[in-house]
């Protein structure tokens, strides 16, 4: 019936009977409940792991005293030399009796011989028994094979405690009892198990040490001699190398994995709440480099082992078996039981096709068998932005004497043509104004005009000011402020979670129910927000005993606003100080006050006030069903069709507006309608067999189909009724009165796919694992689809190797390799293979001459390579897992190198073709070369101080990237960091992707003599005078051109580094998590707008102090304060450059659960509260906002910081129930 | 199962069609309009029809405008101190490559096309490499040395030099383009957008001058023949003879494009259906230089760039006979009176000097009215008058009651952009003739253009009028007289002409290419205009403090850096970069 119980391993010396009082199989029949259902129930009390559970069942069977039966069915049996296994598969044929045992126990005896012929079933196991060490029990229909325990062993005689009672309580080391521990009095059968409270009583006749046991627990033996109570304080035990965890379509316990595989603690994942796992997975395992933003969708990006493509790095996530294409962010956090990510080319090119940069491996909580368990987590937390980890930047009195300081340094006088300021006057000194703006009908009366007016006909200027007068689309009047506009931008955030949990189950099936509720508010909009509302169901079920079928799904829908036009962090620096939050009506105050207005510099405030309405809606169902047949003894034939669907709509109504620089004239509103389908199909057969006891095979063969599905939609409407634009009823497209436009896209993909794997070990001491996988990919044109890829990784056990046999202090140590071949081809766009011509309305022309017609055209949209095929990434891996200590100290270490062959470039062909605006798009060929190599680093210590129990973490990466080839091409460059100033960053050939590439500043002329000698010997853009930048030149041809760039920054990090603490001290537990980034840089485009004269922004103070003097001089950083520079941010050069090290106090949680003996009564199981900070600090020279900006941005434009939503700090409190 | 996972692995390109469709009569002709819709560039100023930077500012005839550091490539450009990076250049290089390509794909694809009469192959191949000269002769004269692609080029790294080193000059071919054109398109076109038998004519023209200016002086004659030919027979497509249209504006107004003026030039067309903030076939360069200001021209929309410069207003002063100050127009004491650095609240008076009436068409000043958005408030209409000076350009807004009518959202409006007007027919004509003709003949042409202005002083579409019906400022012009000394000799006639030239077709993309052809025929003009406006206007705005022309490298634009890089082939780069840069 149950053969998979018989597959758990089990070790040896758990079968030790124990035998309690409360177990009395009598009582059991009494209550009309069958022994295996008692089993169960006591399962159920346990809360440790299976293989212990299943443990208990066959020690418990082991102590019925169950009075054998006669049986009118009789057996007869004629094996000779045979295994015992075929013995036992006879009797069960004939006798209907299912009969368990645990393989390990029988797997040394010889062949056996039996011959009985109508006898009982006592009788013919007894006989098949005979002369082996081996006793039965029949249980029910159940046979039970166990051990035998001689009870009158003559050595252990019972000395001085026979018949004796001892009691006692059993604890953990900070004083907690604890339940389930085995007590078993050493060679006899007797024993007991704690209760909840751990106390335990036992007859101790007949021995005089009692040996306590618990899977969770190191085992320890203790002399009762002459006393009654015996408490004893077991120690942790910590092992997790027996873990099981899921790796390429199967599972595989940790020590026996011989590919790079980072398993990921989730206590510690979700210690940090989010509302997305790549958020959560920053520093949590080593070689996975995440980047996080303050959005408030919480998104992250996440890049395993450095780069693999130009195409895009994203690792694959698999959910269930199921890849989710539709962002893993739609993922309930809360609902992960285990993460894995694979690294090397062995434990990922099982998933062949998407995989070449990693996979990460979800599975979700499961039902286990017993009664319901409840638990309920939630948690409520303020987020908010630290503003002293802001530039200081200017208020309105300062920023004039800015300006005027900047007049004058450029040679300005008072009277001169350019002289002055719209709002400060055009005196001496600049006086703040007492309106910055008057609205004339239209036009705008800034500060200084009004100044002037109210002098020169004060008439005029009191009407002009006259409240009565006031009209916000015309005649708007605004005070002078001087606003702190980071301080009014950024607020506090609430965000909280509530999470409720139901699981159990029967022998029949198990299911796991969740529902989560997390809602999450904007720090820079008060207007944004994102809720998201998700229910699990994982189920499965038992259709009898060979097919297994279940369904994981998750529902989810989210909510959210998160348009931030105007609202952004940007805005809050740009934007003048003189502009009040309000005018004198209430209405916005902003950026059309003459002199004040600039790039985006938006009323923040008003702005997120403004998109209230926005909305995106996302609906989701992702899973899977699946079924699992048991063919025969090992072969287990799989099946599962995954799904992931999503639907998103988005509605953006955008009002028309008065005070903006540049006004919008007429209102629209955008409706946009997105719809994802992707289906996996995928069948694997599974044989596991161990031959000889020695060789343990499995064999996987399967096949997956995917196909991707993505369907848009969208539609814009102009001229909504004016006085209806605040009106959410009015927010559907056919309220619009105006102009009508519409677009939609339909694109899809598939993927098949054939693989297979093949593990061995051989005693465990050599372990061996190849895997094949062929893809097929529509991407490629036919004759290009194809790819086979293979891997192979070895394992060596040492530590089980004979010579290493007395060495205590080792657990486990294993050395690894791994090579293999994993093909790419994500990003790449479906129609790479195809010319596409298109008759696009945004090509046609209006030929016929007339003002409102046009004529269609056709023109070439992409130019397709039928030759593309597979990127390969080759992957060689060594590491090594080791395990010291009593398990209490663990070390992983790998080194690799991820070498990519026939990189996905997009062509760059010569700009005399089709190149540049309006264009057809290039295809990507396979033209590249690139290798990642690098260091990945775990290491784990855990243990006590007295009553403290610690545990430390250290992880430790770091990869370094070059490109080897492009195109052909040794001057290609791939350009990236697309900014005002230009394209920041460059990949080429022999540098790492994305480097940042300009010019280099050679310190400042400080002299007119420096000055006239440079003017002299050097041609060049610059406009040499005191007080600016030099620019070195480089290749030294005495002309500063585009030649003399360089690479003036690296986006890479040197290293990266986290430490993980958890401390615990009786009731109370503490965790701290640093990330450590050191080195690599940051473009800090920041710095473009607010330290130059770039538009009318608002200003740094850094401007004010560190600019050019002739006291400073070389100690300057900027150059001289000079209003007609236009030059010295123009350019891109290394200022803008900066060290992007930090290290930041992720986390800091403390909890505390509630004694268990408080918690007794109310029949809860655990309660714990805790507090908890994120970012509480970050340590760093970086002047930007926030210094985790690495990643944001494609690749090859990393690191490039633009006034981005700091992550905030955050302070919260949870509270978990279990029942 | 393996055949239905061929058709489960197969997904055909979705929503497009296939070489096939394209190899027909509709086919051919929808991708020669896809050649077509590139002349009105939607790339910004940088490679829209109108030429705004590297004609007029480069020239001189405007600011960059907007606010400081937005675009400060385009600074560059105005100051001669480009780099191989520069974004506006590299945009310009591509964007007219692109048309190359389109009209290169058509001319492929007629050659395997059936079912077109001869006729129809000869006009489809006839408008195809007028486009084709169109764009080389774009880039010809911003580039100078650029390889020539055509159909029948496999791979488009040719080189720019040839086995000596020596740069290729491509005139012959583009000029080869253009006589194939003028001798095998139709009089009349039925669509307007399409150049007819007269247009090539004209452009053939132009190019042969420009050959001429750089040294190819036997061409002057053939140019001279032609123009007169065009003179004498040339018609528009609805089969008009060509002339100037009575009122100088009705070059700026939807409501009278494609007339009798319009050689040949660039259809725009709004609310045709195309969508978008900025519908691509309107003219996309008013979102660029229309005001920020919600009751300015241009819908309150744009981004205020393309400021004309005070230098180049101070060309529109005349003396007590009408005609042009043609020296020292630059100087201090002349300047027509500006409210730089006034606030819109300060009275201010306009210049009451006399003007030449064609300044207020186009630059939009303080006090005059601007078009019919009411008088120019000053300071208030632009974006930042630190930055941009005071002037706002005019010739490309329309009018306030075509809103709707005749612009879109955004601020792209529907009106044409002329690259060849009848004008500049003339104007040529009156060149040619002052370097190898008779320099009365010059004066005659020249007063043609100018006649225009002195007559039909009453419609206030010829002089801009105040509310009251009465002029908005003092104008004053009149012709040439006879024996005036302005045409007293070669070098004084062309130095008319070319300052004509700025008059009439001031602020339309002329400017630039007009001085460093004239420069390069008598070897100077072009490094003392550029100089001369360089060192006033610095005196005015700042920032151009420092820039100087000269000859090599400014006048070509380097070949953009990654043009060069990406020429790379068999072991080196085919192109070769424009000498100094």
């Amino acid at each position: 019936m149950r053969p998979l119980l018989i597959e758990i391993a089990i070790s040896h010396k758990d079968l030790k009977t124990i035998w309690t009082p409360e177990l009395n199989p009598i009582q059991m029949y009494k209550k009309n409940t069958t022994p295996y259902n008692y089993i169960i129930y006591v399962i159920s009390r346990y809360k440790y792991a299976l293989a212990m559970k299943l443990s208990c069942i066959l020690l418990l069977a082991n102590c019925l005293q169950v009075s054998a039966f006669t049986y009118a069915q009789t057996i007869s049996l004629q094996k000779e030399q045979v295994s015992l296994v075929e013995v036992f598969n006879a009797i069960k044929q004939q006798s209907g009796y299912h009969i368990f045992y645990d393989a390990r126990l029988i797997r040394s005896i010889p062949p056996v011989s039996v011959n009985v012929h109508d006898v009982s079933l006592d009788e013919a196991l007894t006989e098949s028994l005979k002369g082996l060490e081996l006793s039965y029990k029949v249980v029910d229909k159940n046979v039970i094979i166990s051990q035998t325990v001689y009870e009158n062993d003559p050595e252990n005689k019972p000395v001085a405690l026979q018949d004796s009672v001892v009691t006692g309580q059993v604890t953990d080391e900070l004083g907690v009892p604890i339940e389930g521990v085995s007590v078993l009095l050493k060679s006899t059968a007797r024993g007991a198990l704690t209760d909840v409270d751990g106390n335990y009583r036992l007859q101790v006749s007949g021995g005089n040490t009692l040996v306590f046991t618990n899977v969770r627990y190191q085992r320890k033996e203790v002399s009762i001699a002459s006393a009654r109570v015996v408490n004893v304080t077991l120690t942790e035990l910590i092992n997790d190398l027996e873990v099981v965890v899921v790796t390429g379509y199967s599972t595989e316990q940790k020590k026996d994995i011989v590919g790079s595989v980072s398993v990921v603690n989730t206590d510690d994942l979700q210690s940090t709440p989010s509302s997305s796992v790549s958020n959560q997975l920053q520093g949590r395992a080593a070689g996975v480099t995440v980047s996080a933003s303050g959005d408030i969708t919480g998104g992250a990006k996440v890049r395993i082992r450095g780069f693999g493509s130009f195409t895009g790095s994203d690792p694959l996530y698999i959910v269930d078996g199921v890849p989710m294409s539709g962002g893993i962010d739609n993922l309930n956090p809360n609902d992960i039981e285990s993460l894995q990510v694979l690294k090397d080319a062995s434990a990922a090119s099982i998933y062949g096709a998407r995989a070449a940069n990693g996979v990460i491996i979800i599975t979700t909580k499961k039902g286990k068998a017993g009664p319901v368990k409840v638990t309920v987590s939630s948690y409520y937390g303020i987020n908010y932005t630290d503003k002293n980890s802001f530039p200081t930047l200017l208020n309105a009195q300062e920023y004039g004497d800015l300006y005027w300081r900047s007049m004058r340094g450029a040679g300005l006088q008072i009277g001169d043509a350019g002289w002055g300021h719209p709002q400060y006057g055009n005196g001496a000194e600049p006086v703040i104004p007492e309106y910055v703006l008057v609205k004339n009908d239209g036009g705008a009366l800034g500060g200084t005009a009004l100044e002037s007016l109210k002098l020169s006909n004060p008439t005029l200027f009191a009407s002009m000011v006259d409240p009565a007068n006031y009209d916000f689309a015309t005649h708007q009047i605004v005070r002078a402020g001087n606003t702190d506009w980071v301080e009014e931008s950024f607020i506090n955030a609430p965000q909280q979670s509530y999470q409720l949990n139901f699981s159990g189950g029967s022998t029949n099936g198990t299911y796991m129910l969740s529902l989560n509720y997390f809602d999450r508010k904007s720090t820079i909009a008060k207007s944004n927000f994102f809720k998201r509302y998700s229910i699990r169901s994982n189920a499965s079920y038992n259709m009898g005993s060979h097919v297994n079928v279940g369904g994981n799904v998750q529902l989810n829908y989210n909510n959210s606003n998160t348009s931030l036009s105007g609202a952004s962090a940007g805005s809050s620096w740009n934007i003048s100080p003189l502009i009040p939050l309000y005018d004198i009506s209430g209405n916005p105050a902003s950026s059309f006050a003459p002199g004040t207005s600039g790039e985006g510099a938006r009323n923040t405030v008003t702005e997120a006030y403004r998109n209230r309405f926005d909305r995106n809606e996302n609906h989701g169902v992702f899973g899977n069903v699946y079924g699992d047949f048991k063919i025969i003894e090992g072969l287990t034939a799989r099946t599962s069709l995954g799904f992931d669907l999503v639907s998103r709509e988005s509605r953006n109504f955008t009002p028309q507006t008065y005070e903006h620089a540049e006004n919008i004239s007429v209102n629209q509103l955008e409706v946009g309608e997105n719809n994802q389908m992707s289906w996996t199909w995928t069948n694997t057969m599974t044989y596991k067999r161990t031959f000889a006891e020695k060789h343990a095979f499995s064999v996987l063969v399967g096949t997956e189909a995917i196909n991707n599905d993505n369907k848009l939609l969208s539609a814009t409407r102009l001229n909504y009724p004016i006085d209806q634009q605040d009106n959410p009823s009015f927010h559907v497209l056919n309220a619009g009165l105006g102009n009508q436009t519409n677009s939609g896209t339909y694109s899809r993909n598939s993927l098949f796919s054939l693989f297979s794997r093949i593990d061995y070990a051989y005693e465990d001491k050599y372990l061996l694992n190849a895997t094949v996988r062929r893809d097929q990919s529509s991407k490629f044109a036919e004759n290009n689809r194809t790819g086979y890829f293979p891997a192979a990784a070895l394992g060596w056990r040492i530590s089980s190797e004979n010579f290493m046999k007395g060495i205590n202090w080792l657990d486990d140590l294993k050395v690894r390799a791994s090579w293999g071949i994993i093909g790419n081809q994500t990003g790449l766009n479906n129609e790479n293979q195809y010319n596409v011509y298109v008759s696009d309305i945004a090509q046609s022309y209006p030929i016929s001459g007339q003002n409102s017609s046009k004529s269609d055209s056709y023109t070439l949209s992409r130019i397709g390579n039928l030759q593309a095929g597979w990127e390969e990434n080759i992957t060689t891996n060594i590491g090594l897992d080791a395990s010291f200590l009593h398990n209490t100290l663990s070390l992983n270490l790998d080194v690799y190198n991820k070498k990519v062959d026939g990189l996905l470039v997009q062509n760059q062909p010569a700009f005399t073709g089709a190149t540049g605006g309006s264009s057809p798009t290039q295809p990507y060929i396979n033209a590249g070369k690139m290798y990642n190599n690098g260091i990945d680093i775990g290491v784990t210590k855990r243990g006590n101080i007295n009553k403290l129990q610690y545990e430390v973490g250290l992880m430790f990466s770091k990869y370094k990237n070059e490109v080897t080839e492009i195109l052909d091409n040794p001057l290609a460059t791939l350009v990236g960091g697309n900014t005002r100033l230009g394209d920041v960053a460059r990949t080429v050939v022999g540098m790492p992707i994305g480097m940042f590439y300009g010019y280099e500043i050679d310190g400042f002329f400080n002299t007119q003599a420096e000055v006239d000698a440079y003017a002299a010997n050097y041609r060049t853009w610059l406009v040499p005078e005191v007080g600016r930048w030099r620019i070195k030149d480089l290749n030294d041809d005495k002309v500063i051109n585009a030649l003399d760039r360089t690479n003036i920054g690296n986006p890479h990090p040197n290293f990266q580094s986290s430490l993980n603490l958890n401390l615990k001290y009786k009731d109370f537990d503490l965790n701290a998590f640093l990330f450590w980034n050191q080195g690599g840089d940051i473009f800090n485009l920041s710095r473009y707008y607010t330290d130059f004269n770039t538009f009318n922004l608002n200003r740094s103070k850094r401007m004010m102090d560190e600019s050019w003097t002739p006291e400073l001089g070389d100690n300057a950083k900027l150059p001289k304060l000079d209003i007609l520079d236009t030059y010295s941010n123009q350019n891109i050069t290394n200022y803008f450059v900066e060290d992007a090290s930090y290290l930041r106090l992720r986390n800091l949680q403390l909890g505390y659960s509630l004694p268990a003996s408080i918690l007794k009564n109310a029949k809860v199981d655990r309660v714990r509260i805790y507090v908890q900070a994120q970012n509480l600090f970050t340590i760093t020279k970086f002047t930007g906002l926030d210094p985790d900006a690495n990643l944001q941005g494609d690749d090859l434009s990393m690191g490039i910081s633009n006034r981005p939503t700091p992550t905030p700090k955050q302070i919260l409190f949870g509270i978990d129930f279990a029942f | 199962m393996l055949s239905c996972t061929t058709d489960f692995l197969e997904q055909d390109a979705i929503g497009a069609y296939s070489e096939s469709t394209l190899a027909t009569p509709k086919g051919v002709n929808q991708t020669l309009i896809g050649a077509y819709s590139l002349l009105n560039g939607v790339n910004g100023m940088a490679v829209g029809p109108g030429q705004f930077l590297f004609g007029s500012i480069r020239g001189g005839e405007a600011h960059k405008g907007s606010a400081t550091g937005d675009q400060p490539q385009m600074i560059e450009v105005q100051k001669f101190e480009v780099t191989g990076v520069n974004s506006s250049n590299q945009a310009f290089f591509q964007w007219h490559y692109n048309g190359i390509s389109r009209c290169n794909s058509t001319l492929s694809l007629l050659a395997i096309s059936e079912g077109l009469t001869d006729k129809e192959n000869t006009q489809i191949t006839a408008e195809a490499r007028f486009l084709r000269g169109h764009y080389y002769f774009m880039l010809k004269r911003l580039y100078g040395n650029i390889p020539w692609i055509d159909e029948t080029t496999a791979d488009v790294r040719v080189s720019n030099i040839n086995e000596a080193g020596e740069y290729i000059d491509i005139w012959p071919q583009i000029q080869a383009d253009f006589d194939f054109a003028r001798k095998n398109l139709s009089e009349a076109q039925k669509d307007l957008g399409r150049p007819n038998k007269w247009a090539a004519e004209a452009y053939y023209a132009k190019v042969r001058l420009y050959m001429a200016n750089e040294g190819d002086q036997s061409g002057y004659v053939e140019v001279q023949q032609v123009l007169n030919d065009i003179m004498a027979n040339g018609k528009t497509n609805q089969l008009t003879p060509f002339n100037l249209y009575a009122n100088y504006h009705d070059n700026f107004n939807p409501e009278t494009e494609n007339g009798t003026e319009w050689v040949w030039g660039v259809q725009h067309s709004v609310n045709d259906g195309t969508t978008g903030t900025n519908p691509p076939n309107g003219n996309v360069d008013m979102v660029y230089i229309g005001t920020q200001s919600g009751d300015g021209p241009g819908l309150g929309r744009g981004y205020g760039f393309f400021c004309p410069t005070q230098w180049f207003v101070d060309h529109f002063r005349v003396d007590a006979n009408g005609l042009p100050y043609l020296d020292n127009y630059t100087t201090n004491p002349n300047m027509v009176k500006n409210d730089d650095g006034l606030s819109a609240a300060a009275p201010f008076t306009p210049e009451t000097n006399p003007l030449d009436p064609r300044l207020d068409w186009s630059v939009g000043r303080r006090g005059i009215p601007f078009l019919d958005y009411g008088i120019m408030p000053g300071q208030s209409w632009l974006r930042d008058q630190a930055a941009s000076g005071p002037y706002l350009s005019k010739k490309y807004f329309t009018l306030k009651k075509d809103d709707g009518k005749y612009t879109a959202r955004g601020s792209s409006n529907a009106l044409n952009i002329a690259v060849i007007r009848y004008a500049d027919v003339l104007l040529m004509a009156a060149e040619v003739e002052a370097r190898i003709g008779s320099t009365e003949r010059a004066r005659e042409l020249v007063n043609r253009v100018r006649n225009r202005m002195v007559m039909n002083s009453d419609s206030p579409e010829n002089w801009v009028k105040k509310d009251d019906g009465t002029n908005a400022a003092n104008y004053d012009i009149h012709v040439y007289p006879l024996g005036s000394s302005a045409f007293s000799s070669r070098e004084n006639a062309l130095k008319a002409i070319l300052h004509e030239r700025l008059l009439e077709l001031g602020l339309e993309g002329h400017r630039a290419y007009d001085v460093i052809r004239f420069g390069q025929a008598d070897g100077n003009t072009d490094t003392e205009e550029l100089n001369a406006y360089i060192s006033f206007e610095s005196q005015l705005r700042g920032y151009l403090k420092g820039g100087t022309y000269s000859k090599v490298p400014d006048m070509l634009m380097p070949i953009p850096q990654s043009a060069v890089d990406n020429s790379f082939f068999n072991g080196a780069v085919t192109l070769k970069q424009n000498p100094g840069y």
